[in-house]
């Protein structure tokens, strides 16, 4: 499979401005190697300040890396362009959490939609049929072309941005919590549009999302972010092996399952340490300070993203001995 | 204040018929339509739907809290056989927060960011209780050391924005118990959160709810959430109650069509690759179908629907709103799904 997009080494900083030179910085992304292959969707998992927004951002070219290098089907990507510059140039799209936010309250949804299409230099005439067929792809009512955002549900907007996203046939969506605020039967509806489309059209997806059940239904790798690092790396349908860095496995066990049975017989695994700041990071592991089977090695060096199997990349020292080292603390492990 | 001790067994909250409206421009919106539900001292009820399906207001109505010109226009709220409804907006201040507390979506919201979390505290206890400050800062101190605060006599001296969400969130739960309410209202009290934080949260209402006795019901849309915590569950869509029951039951049994299209929607129920999505969206609540609301998404429809359904009893504690559960006892196997590609 080729390869579409590849980080080397990529390091997004952020200096804190009240603080004046010494001030403190903020490692958002911090040294993330990551490559995309064409027709895949990755999943990117974490909790917010992980980052994970920060990277996608990065991913389509609207955040200059602090350090290391975007490659884009092979090339380089220059680094002295303006941001929005690199994700055109790239064909790179994002869609983002609040719909209604990226639509333009005084303009009507078709003029929205077109703005890909108008940045083109599409003609008038052309540009109304492909706003047209974009929404039948999208599932929304042709009707709805010449109505304002605010006439629309949270669903309709989301369709719609999605539509725009869709406009100027990209190669990459980078979808950033886009169906966090939706409904339950809505985010349903707009999961399944985006897998057609994924289907029907070579467009690949960034996945971001602080649901991990969302991101494994969508995704066929998931990365799991941890303040700024990527902390495992993994096929999404490799059942076998199932995510085995310990935070991977708090944040799984974490999440309430809707099955009121399994619920009964599972003890979920609570963090209790502080989680540390972004802007001073602890020396090792970045998760040592609320990692429940930590070692004093881990608050001295920090683990490497390592290969474990021939699916999945992690960076811990302890790797597949979650369970045992769990137990041994004398609480029960948490049933997944 | 002395409260009566809930009962055994008996609820420490009954509400019947309860309908809260809304007047728009578009006509008069009926947010909660005739809800009736029990609770007990101990229990935990999830009230599950949509955005707009009412859950919100329904919480809101039993603090006396609905916004103007959102008004109560029947029905009873008894909190130990006492009906809230009669009571002067002075005697509801009294109730509210010392009888019947209630928790919020957003922590850093519900609190002033102007004065100390302690200050805000002991507020709360003097407001409703006849203490020195003294004795209301020790009962403050005690509470947040109760619901997980490390250094509560420390952190008294903090501003709202010194603590993180969960933190915060664990405040605000504080606040609410300071005066020892017999029911809690927690309006989605996790979903600004993160979810391993999120998962802190859980087990300490659930604690209180066990250890204390307390009466909880809890507003969400999160699936995962009635089933960890709950002992019964209330879905509600276009501002009825459409299922009611246990939440095993539930799970295992669900007998309204939109019940089963909420199961079917999760992500993490799902085995194939895509997800059972129900088609089209909630109705209008100014332009409601007459018969039953659901009607127009269902994929079990028949003549019948639409006539307007009751709340039928299709066995013990377990209630369904539709035509088809209640002449079949259940829903029809080879569910002819009302599912499809969403349009």
């Amino acid at each position: 499979m080729a390869t579409l997009v590849r980080l080397e080494g990529v390091s997004v900083h952020f200096r804190l401005r009240n603080q004046g030179q010494r001030g403190g910085i903020v490692r958002a992304v911090d040294e993330v190697d990551l490559t995309i292959d064409e027709g895949e969707v990755l999943g990117i998992v974490g909790e917010s300040g992980c980052g994970k927004t920060t990277l996608g951002r990065t991913i389509v070219g609207l955040q200059k890396p602090t350090y290391g290098d975007v490659i884009v089907r092979g090339k380089k990507r220059s680094l002295r362009q303006r941001p929005g510059a690199n994700a055109q140039e790239d064909g790179f799209q994002m869609v983002y959490q609040d719909a209604a936010g990226s639509l333009n309250p005084w303009k009507r949804i078709g003029w929205s939609i077109a703005e890909p299409l108008r940045n083109e230099g599409m003609p008038k005439l052309a540009m109304r049929d492909r706003v047209l067929e974009l929404l039948e792809q999208v599932g929304l009512p042709d009707a709805l072309i010449d109505q304002y955002p605010g006439e629309l549900s949270g669903g309709q907007q989301q369709r719609a941005a999605i539509a725009r996203a869709l406009a100027g046939r990209p190669r990459l969506i980078v979808l950033d919590e886009a169906v966090s605020s939706l409904d339950m039967s809505t985010q349903a509806q707009v999961l399944n549009l985006l897998k057609d489309l994924a289907d029907r059209h070579s467009v690949n997806y960034v996945f971001i999302s602080h649901d991990i059940a969302a991101v494994d239904f969508m995704s066929d790798r998931v990365a799991v972010m941890y303040l700024g690092k990527i902390v495992e790396l993994e096929d999404a349908h490799d059942k076998k092996n199932p995510l085995v860095h310990p935070y991977s496995i708090t944040l799984r066990s974490a999440v309430p399952v809707p099955d009121p049975v399994v619920e009964r017989h599972r003890n979920r695994i609570v963090l209790s340490g502080p989680v540390a700041g972004a802007t001073d990071l602890p020396p090792g592991c970045r998760f040592h300070t609320r990692c429940p089977i930590a070692q004093p090695r881990c608050s001295e060096t920090e683990p490497e993203l390592v290969k474990v199997s021939a699916t999945s990349r992690v960076a811990c020292f302890f790797a597949g001995e979650f369970e045992s080292r769990y137990s041994a603390t004398g609480t029960g492990l948490a049933g997944r | 204040m002395a409260k009566p001790q809930a009962q055994q067994g008996g609820p420490v909250l009954a509400v019947r018929d309860l309908v809260t409206v809304y007047p728009t421009r578009l006509g008069a919106i009926t947010a909660v339509d005739n809800v009736s539900f029990e609770l007990r001292a101990g229990e935990v009820l999830g009230i599950v739907g949509d955005s707009g399906s009412g859950k919100t207001t329904l919480a809101r109505s039993l603090l006396g809290l609905v916004s103007a010109p959102g008004r109560i226009v029947s029905g009873k709220i008894l909190l130990h056989d006492q009906n809230l409804l009669t009571l002067t907006p002075e005697q509801m201040r009294q109730v509210r927060g010392s009888e019947i507390a209630m928790i919020f979506q957003n922590p850093i919201r519900s609190f002033h960011p102007g004065f100390t979390i302690g200050r805000q505290l002991i507020e709360a206890v003097t407001r409703h209780q006849r203490v020195s400050r003294r004795a209301a800062r020790e009962k403050a101190i005690e509470t947040l050391s109760w619901v997980g605060m490390p250094d509560p006599a420390l952190r008294m001296k903090n501003h709202p924005h010194q603590f993180s969400g969960g933190m915060l969130q664990r405040v605000m739960i504080a606040m609410s118990l300071l005066n020892d309410p017999a029911v809690l209202v927690a309006d989605e009290p996790t979903t600004a959160l993160d979810v391993t934080i999120q998962a802190q949260i859980l087990e300490l209402v659930q604690r209180l709810a066990l250890d204390r006795g307390l009466g909880v019901i809890l507003v969400t849309h999160n699936l995962g959430m009635v089933a960890s915590l709950c002992d019964r569950v209330m879905v509600m869509y276009a501002g009825q109650v459409v299922e009611e029951s246990s939440v095993d039951d539930l799970f295992a049994r669900p007998s309204h069509p939109y019940t089963v299209g909420l199961l079917d929607s999760q992500p993490d129920r799902v085995t194939g690759s895509r997800l059972e999505a129900m088609a089209g969206a909630s109705p209008q609540m100014f332009a409601l179908p007459t018969g039953c609301r659901f009607e127009p998404r269902c994929g079990f429809a028949e003549s019948e629907c639409l006539q307007p359904p009751q709340l039928w009893k299709i066995s013990t504690g377990h209630n369904v709103r539709c035509w088809v559960s209640k002449r079949h006892g259940r829903l029809p196997v080879p569910a002819d799904t009302g599912t499809e590609r969403a349009k």
